[in-house]
């Protein structure tokens, strides 16, 4: 059981939250002007990392609000717990598989 | 019977205070401060169980958690338990154990034929035999496996006994109480910071309670009572005994199974729970589980009257129990020389040391000699003699590559033989919290090597066999422990000193040789005893191929049994490994998991044993009016929904029938309240409602509702309701009962991470309201009487509108919306009214023989209309057009989410599954949900499936079955017959309009 | 005025309540508080008039320290997240609250919303309350770590609430949403026996 600190609330047990993917996949502003393929690989396609995954979970028995993790997930090590909107460099970030190098032509938000 | 091998003075038992008990149905003599185990020794029997597949006779290996032989049931009826460890079992008056694997009884076991026929049973055996025929796998192999191997039997009767389950939090937590742990913890505790100090056993001091050691010039007792003594003292240290850590789970994450109780004997203590499982989350750890004595791997090493090395000292020096009057020592390590020691002064004929090693000159193998005993070096035990107990062994010398016998065979009587293969740290804890372990060649174990989590090893767990490292290392752990958390600087209090009589190295040795190879002739080296693996097996194994050690323990069974091959993993592993002739770090290790020893189910459990506090059964206002009622109940998720309310003599059916028809005919009344409910309120709200429903909101009039789909990215239906507008900026949504908290989440995902900048606000105010409906031609009249004030005419309360009032008295918002195709109102007031509402209906409904309906009639009524129930109708892979509502996906209003997935070339297809009606020819038929669908009725196998039954239900108001499906190409087959499966039975069916009631909505207004 | 159609949903329990509770210098006692007024303010803390708006009707600054609460009289303001609070109230009191509330943050971007439905109130009380905490709440109970002043909002075994610690009897208020209600009475009677024998 993963013991997660809100960065509103503080330490709270794994079963206050829950999980939603990974994070820093923003919604494309202009769905329209994507091809299928643009639009699968923001619907669907998930990096998928060994190392550190960022990714967002909810503190959904707390203060409701989403935020994201940077856990290890060979060991679970919680490396970095942030608000959304921020996006921190981690020490060991370089160990993450990098996320596809194709990027849509549609422009993205930063730091969704 | 007395207790002829119960030493006269010394150890740690009250020889004073008899108690009696009962093993295997005799009457026995112990006393306090034994284990079932050590009572057993002291009256001379070994022989406690037999074999899992051989059914050999097996006696008391080890005195702790590790035991794989000793196993018994304890007790008989509702408190009995399986599986125990004779070795952890305290003695109380009157207890009462037998064996758990023999049958008919442990010294006559008919399966001992097995014996006889042993050669069948080798690795792989349950694979290559009983598989085929299939057939007779449950019927016959599978009873017959059980009942000769069977493992104890669970008892049938509800567990009288309570459990518990405590969450605590601390600093530091230390395991084991050994001189290393115990050393952890007064350092921890010395700086103020919250220690845990937990040990399974009963007693604080782990080994320092089994030898002879010296500590400060005193029996090292004497510093166990001292330093217990000081953290008794101590607010901020909490003691457990009796208590296992068993389970050490991510983030610093660790459980410990307590017994409570079990020492008073079973139902002594009804105002304790009798175990409780404590939750531990501990800044840092500090583990000090110690290590296990291997048992080395020789022709028949099986014997009753064989047992581990140290454990023969332990039941001589703390329970006063002697293992035998005349016992062989056979070691491969200087420890084994204190135990021979030990057992001479406690009164033991120990005539023989035989050493495996070459040269054997230590300070402790010279004090042996110097008590007479008589040391062989370069030589092994080759055979034991005796079948029940030893009788005696042959030895000869052997050589240093254990390949073969080099010597001539010498007999030497006995009745114990204590054997000694070296030490295996007991990293079972550290290996669950992901540490990684490292393979120490000089001391021939794992040791633990990269820590994963916020913990330190000390003492033996370490690989720090000597006592004065044990203090040294568990005094610096717990000093650093502490400050790592803000407590004390760190410095290590000066230990206490121990003598040190310094180890010649060990020499590893991992399967002795016999007359034949191994593997030929009658005898077996066994390398796990529970579950009765020999070296030959594993040798078989990786000549089969099983080249990984997880593919050699899942052939064999290595280290499966519920000792979890705490003996016998680094004995299989480097079998396995000169099989390979690969070293053992290369060969690698399996995991170790949870839980270090069995659990009970109970403890698990905790206080959810009896079932109605294992998980919340949600209620609503209403609901002990509809217990008081009649009704019959149905989960939806945590709720309890009435689901139907019988008459007398009524079944379901009857039930049904008579609800649905008062709802086309005269007036029902509904409990809604679990529906799900979102307050939405902000300058934006409109626009966001935009954004994630699929239709178009921003021109809602304020006083009116709206039916609206969410949907995935993915374009597929997640959630529906009906949402309200309160005021220009204001919202009320509703969400489907199982959905509400999901729905929540979801909209606030989209609120802070991808629209940030909309002014909106959603808040959850499901149980803010109790929810009502009351429908049927008859409703208004109700309505009009309960809200004498408020005007339900079609022109001034149209269809899909709310309106505020007062109803029966209390505040109430009244919303126009149905789901039952009948004119219907939805009521919601203020939580605490909602009961005082549901009387007043039922009280000025009587004259309109007002009838509540459950769930049931509502999906019978609904299903009428076609109206879809998502998470029925759907399951995540429907878009509104699947389901036939196009109409409800707006084409101009822009973006929302999931639209785009609309035209991706899988979901745009013409021929996806689609929902439809379906009419059985016979209309009495009622289909089964769930059923599989095909266009023909005859099929190549495999047959194409083209869909499913989704909903089915008799319907009185059509005197006719009715179905709705999801069918493949269904839009495009409107009128075409199709098939129905349902185990074998074959339905034919007609595709049809899923509105089967009412088409044109000509009753909604009543 | 007396609200004679109001029920709380616990009310059968209310036996069972005083049957299982502990007296004494080393009971705990387990009391349910109905019916108080609760309202939910979505609001901006960075907003001056925001601030000021509600402390003009509260007397009281919305806390911003997470998992605090503020009293004055009988009013008590929760921190629930960065831009929710509760406010809670005497019975009754809401309408009142609700409407100076609205008129004093008008023009706002804020939802103040009425809720005194949604949860009732549990109050756990004596020397034992902390142990009977322990047993249902994966948070930190010592005193160090959760005292007086605190609230959050956890879970007690299964069952979300809105945790306070009211006083140091210890006293431990818990706001629940009614159909958890039962349950958790049910869940804090069979965790308090053990102290019907220690007393």
């Amino acid at each position: 059981m993963l013991y997660i600190k809100c960065p509103f609330c503080g330490d709270r047990d794994e079963t206050e939250y829950h999980y939603g993917g990974e994070a820093h996949i923003a919604r494309p502003e202009n769905p329209d002007e994507l091809t299928d393929a643009e639009w699968a690989e923001y619907v669907f396609m998930r990096t998928n990392t060994k190392g550190v995954h960022r990714e967002r979970w909810v503190h959904s028995d707390g203060c409701r609000r989403w935020f994201n993790v940077a856990r290890n997930t060979v060991t679970n090590e919680i490396v970095s717990v942030y608000k959304t909107g921020e996006k921190p460099d981690l020490p060991e970030a370089s160990t993450s598989k990098p996320a596809p190098a194709k990027k849509t032509s549609a422009k993205k938000k930063e730091g969704a | 019977m007395t207790e002829q091998f119960r030493t006269t003075q010394g150890s740690r038992v009250d020889r004073s205070k008899a108690i009696n008990f009962t093993f295997n149905g005799k009457n026995y003599k112990g006393v306090e401060g034994d284990t079932l185990a050590s009572a057993l020794i002291a009256n001379g029997v070994h022989l406690v169980g037999r074999s899992f597949k051989t059914h050999r006779p097996r006696g008391i290996l080890t005195c702790g958690s590790e035991e794989p032989n000793a196993i018994i049931q304890l007790e008989t009826g509702p408190r009995s338990e399986p599986n125990l460890r004779a070795t952890q079992v305290e003695l109380y008056e009157g207890l009462s154990a037998k064996s758990v694997n023999c049958w008919p009884s442990v010294n006559f076991d008919i399966a001992a034929v097995n014996a006889i026929a042993g050669r069948i049973f080798v690795a792989g055996f349950y694979y290559k035999t009983f598989m085929k025929p299939s057939s007779l796998w449950m019927t016959v192999w599978e009873p017959a496996i059980r009942r000769m191997a069977g493992l104890g039997v669970l008892p049938r009767e509800k567990d009288p006994d309570t459990y518990d389950h405590m969450n605590e939090f601390c600093e530091v937590m230390v395991v084991g109480s050994g001189p290393a742990g115990l050393s952890a913890a007064l350092a921890a505790g010395r700086t103020g910071a919250r220690v845990v100090l937990c040990d399974e056993h009963p007693e604080f001091g782990g080994t320092l309670l089994n030898t002879k050691e010296i500590i400060d010039g005193k029996p090292a007792q004497e510093w166990v009572k001292t330093a217990v003594a000081e953290l008794e003292a101590m607010d901020n240290v909490r003691l457990l005994k009796r208590a296992n850590a068993f389970g050490y789970y991510d983030h610093n994450y660790i459980t410990v199974h307590e017994r409570r109780t079990d020492h008073f004997g079973p139902g002594a203590k009804p105002e304790l729970t009798r175990q409780r499982i404590w939750h531990f989350r501990s800044k840092q750890v500090v583990l000090a589980t110690g290590s296990h004595e291997r048992p080395l791997v020789f022709a028949d090493n099986d014997r009753p009257g064989t047992m581990l090395a140290a454990a023969g000292q332990t039941y001589a020096n703390r329970y006063g129990a002697l293992p035998g009057r005349r016992g062989v020592v056979f070691t491969n390590n200087d420890s084994a020389y204190s135990v021979a020691i030990d057992l001479v002064d406690a009164g033991m004929d120990i005539p023989t040391v035989v050493d495996l090693r070459e040269v054997v000159d230590g300070d402790l193998p010279n004090t042996a000699r110097k008590k007479g005993i008589e040391v062989i070096t370069g030589s092994g035990i080759v055979a034991t003699l005796g079948r029940k107990r030893v009788k005696g062994v042959e030895i000869a010398t052997v050589s240093s590559d254990g390949s073969q016998v080099t010597g001539t065979k010498r007999k030497i009587d006995c009745d114990t033989i204590l054997s000694s293969g070296g030490w295996s740290p007991a990293v079972h804890l550290f290996s669950q919290s992901i540490g990684k372990l490292r393979y120490d060649e000089e001391k021939v174990c794992f040791v633990p090597n990269v820590s994963s989590q916020n913990e330190r090893t000390v003492g033996a767990c370490k690989g720090s066999f000597d006592l004065q490292s044990a203090l040294d290392e568990g005094a610096a752990a717990g000093a650093a422990a502490a400050k790592d958390t803000g407590f004390g600087k760190g410095k290590a209090p000066a230990s206490p000193k121990a003598l040190v009589v310094e180890e010649k190295p060990i020499k590893a040795y991992w399967v002795v040789p016999t007359d034949h190879p191994v593997g030929q002739g009658k005898r077996k080296h066994f390398v796990d005893f529970q579950h009765d693996v020999t070296a030959a097996d594993i040798m078989l194994a990786a000549r089969e191929g099983m080249h990984s050690v997880e593919h050699m323990k899942r052939y064999t069974t290595t280290g499966m049994a519920t000792d979890q091959g705490k003996l016998s993993n680094v004995n299989g592993l480097a079998i396995l490994s000169s099989q390979l002739e690969k070293a053992i770090p290369k060969v690698g290790t399996t995991t170790f998991r949870p839980p270090y020893t069995p659990v009970n189910f109970g403890a698990l459990a905790g206080r959810g044993i009896n079932g109605d506090l294992a998980d919340p059964v949600r209620r609503t206002p209403m609901y002990s009016w509809h217990l008081e009622n009649g009704a019959t109940f149905e989960p939806v998720g945590q709720w309890q929904r009435a689901w139907y309310y019988p008459k007398a003599g009524e079944d379901m059916h009857a039930a049904v029938t008579r609800e649905t028809a008062a709802l086309r005919d005269g007036v029902g009344i509904l409990d809604a309240s679990t529906l799900g409910k979102i307050d939405i309120q902000g300058k934006d709200a409109a626009k966001f409602l935009n954004l994630i429903y699929t239709n178009a909101w921003l021109k809602l009039p304020v006083g009116m509702c709206r039916y609206g789909f969410m949907l995935k990215e993915d374009g597929m239906v997640f959630d529906d309701g009906v949402t309200s507008r309160l005021g220009e900026n204001h919202f009320h949504m509703t969400t489907t009962t199982g959905g509400a908290a999901g729905v929540l989440d979801w909209l606030e995902e989209y609120l802070q991470t991808e629209w940030p900048d909309l002014e909106v606000y959603c808040t959850s105010v499901t149980e803010e309201w109790s929810t009502l409906s009351i429908g049927g031609p008859k409703a208004r009249q109700l309505l009009e009487e309960l809200a004498p004030d408020m005007d339900f005419s079609n022109e001034n309360f149209p269809f899909m509108a709310w309106r505020d009032g007062v109803v029966a008295g209390v505040d109430a918002r009244v919303f126009r919306i149905s789901f039952t195709g009948d004119l219907s109102y939805e009521i919601n007031v203020r939580n605490w009214h909602g009961l005082h509402l549901w009387k007043k209906c039922m009280e000025l409904g009587e004259k309109y023989d007002i009838t509540p309906y459950g769930t049931e009639t509502m999906h019978v009524l609904r299903a009428e209309k076609g109206f879809v129930i998502v998470g029925q109708e759907t399951d995540g892979t429907q878009t509104p057009q699947d389901l036939g509502m196009d109409w409800i996906v707006a084409k101009k209003k822009g973006d929302f989410v999931g639209r785009r997935s609309f035209i991706r070339e899988d979901t745009a297809r013409a021929d996806r599954k689609q929902l439809v009606g379906l009419m059985t020819d016979n209309p009495k038929e009622v289909l089964t949900e769930g059923a599989q669908l095909t266009y023909e009725r005859v099929n190549p196998t495999p047959a194409p499936m083209v869909g499913h039954v989704t909903s089915s239900y008799w319907s009185p108001n059509l005197d006719h079955s009715i179905a709705m499906a999801l069918v493949k190409d269904g839009h495009n087959r409107m009128g075409q017959w199709i098939y129905a499966h349902d185990r074998g039975k074959v339905t034919k069916v007609k595709i049809v309009s899923p509105v089967f009631y009412d088409p044109k909505g000509e009753r909604r207004d009543g | 005025m007396v609200d004679n159609f109001r029920n709380s949903i616990i009310a059968d329990k209310a036996q069972a309540m005083i049957n299982g509770s502990v007296s004494g210098e080393n009971g705990v006692t387990l009391t349910e508080v109905p019916f108080l007024a609760q309202v939910n303010i979505r609001g901006n803390a960075d907003d001056k008039k925001f601030v000021a708006g509600v402390k003009k009707v509260t007397g009281l600054k919305v806390p911003t320290d997470p998992n605090t609460y503020v009293t004055k009289g009988d009013l008590t303001v929760f921190w629930l997240g960065p831009n929710e609070w509760q406010l809670v109230g005497a019975v009754d009191a809401q309408a009142d609250l609700i409407a100076k509330l609205r008129e004093a943050l008008d023009g706002l971007h804020v939802a103040i919303i009425d809720v005194s439905g949604n949860r009732t109130a549990l109050d756990l009380s004596g020397a034992q309350a902390r142990n009977v905490m322990k047993k249902s709440c994966r948070l930190d109970m010592d005193p160090q770590s959760f005292s007086v002043g605190q609230a959050v909002q956890t879970r007690v075994e299964k069952a979300p609430v809105l945790l306070q610690m009211l006083n140091d009897q210890p006293t431990y208020r818990m706001f629940v949403r009614p159909s958890f209600a039962e349950y958790l009475v049910d869940w804090l009677l069979d965790a308090m026996g053990e102290y019907h024998h220690s007393s």
